[in-house]
């Protein structure tokens, strides 16, 4: 008969109860934030910002992802002192392939796989508009390959690492550049090969006409092992 | 569960996917070109092929740079690996003069 203390109760639920509907506007996803950067203006509700949450749903971007951030956090490291050690970046190279490297300056020198653009790969490759915000951010290189497609670097250099003997061994980005043509020049002659093989066949009768343009994994087959030894 | 094998697994199975999807992409720019087209059996057994043959070029490239006392490798060594094929080795030269040109003059 006394007034208990659920009143009391009542009130402290009503205050919570009231408290949730302000606060779900903050959440990101419904509230328009005015974006503080130029990257973030056009990345704000993309969840791919976060690699570790979406993590491996496409390897080929976070790839480049991991690569790009880890080359930005290496080149803040030693940047400065890369370009006053190293004579080879600091004075302007003569006209021959640079093929002498930084032997002796191991190591001060952070090589290839953290020195890749991965902006041009992406652009070229990457069906994915929102990369263009991404490699807006790196400094645009010069070391454009050349116009048609081939391997991203990134996932060479990871390819590389993967069958590396000795996992200190790492790749000069220029080799790298030289290393990627190599593969391109190899997927381009196996399939100039098969494609060759099929015609050849096809002119001897062995399959109709309408089957030439269309490769089999037998034609492959058949081109794989001259193909592998001249390589 | 996955152990320390089946994460081996995945990763080479993620890396394989990607390198299938780059060499699909190869594929389709090449038939664009030559107006022919490649069943996908033909890209996979084609990715398979381009997967040993990175396999063995990465540790022919290593060796070269080992045996020059280098643990980075270089340029170079990456055109050793035309070493057996004519036109092969013009290739790697030329674009490995064309890389260098491209990095010379803004130097970094």
């Amino acid at each position: 008969m006394p007034p208990r203390k659920e009143p009391k109760e009542n009130v402290v639920y009503a205050a919570s109860k009231r408290k949730a509907p302000p606060f779900k506007p903050h959440r990101p996803s419904q509230v328009p934030r005015i974006p503080t950067t130029e990257s973030e203006a056009s990345t704000a509700s993309r969840p791919a910002v976060r690699p570790a949450l979406a993590k491996r749903k496409l390897s080929v971007r976070d790839d480049s992802e991991d690569e790009s951030a880890q080359a930005d956090a290496i080149d803040d490291d030693d940047s400065d002192e890369e370009l006053a050690d190293n004579p080879l970046t600091a004075r302007p190279r003569p006209a021959a392939p640079a093929k002498k490297p930084p032997a002796k300056r191991n190591p001060p020198r952070q090589p290839s796989p953290v020195a890749i653009s991965d902006g041009d790969d992406d652009d070229a490759f990457s069906p994915l508009p929102d990369r263009d915000a991404a490699a807006s951010n790196p400094p645009p290189e010069a070391s454009q390959p050349d116009s048609s497609v081939s391997i991203p670097q990134p996932l060479l250099t990871r390819l590389l690492h993967e069958h590396f003997a000795d996992k200190s061994t790492q790749i000069d980005k220029q080799a790298l550049q030289v290393f990627q043509k190599y593969i391109e020049t190899f997927v381009q002659e196996a399939i100039a090969r098969a494609a060759l093989q099929k015609r050849a066949a096809a002119e001897a009768g062995m399959i109709s006409e309408m089957d030439a343009g269309w490769l089999e994994l037998d034609d492959l087959e058949k081109v794989a092992g001259g193909l592998v030894l001249d390589f | 569960m996955p152990g320390l094998q089946g994460d081996d697994n995945t990763k080479e199975e993620k890396l394989k996917a990607s390198l299938w999807y780059s060499i699909g992409q190869m594929v389709d720019s090449a038939g664009l070109a030559t107006d022919s087209n490649a069943s996908p059996h033909f890209i996979g057994g084609l990715s398979e092929l381009v997967w040993q043959q990175i396999q063995t070029a990465a540790q022919d490239v290593e060796a070269f740079a080992k045996h020059a006392d280098r643990r980075i490798i270089a340029t170079e060594d990456v055109v050793l690996l035309g070493r057996r094929s004519e036109g092969l080795k013009t290739v790697l030269q030329n674009q490995a003069k064309t890389v260098s040109k491209q990095n010379a003059p803004n130097g970094r």
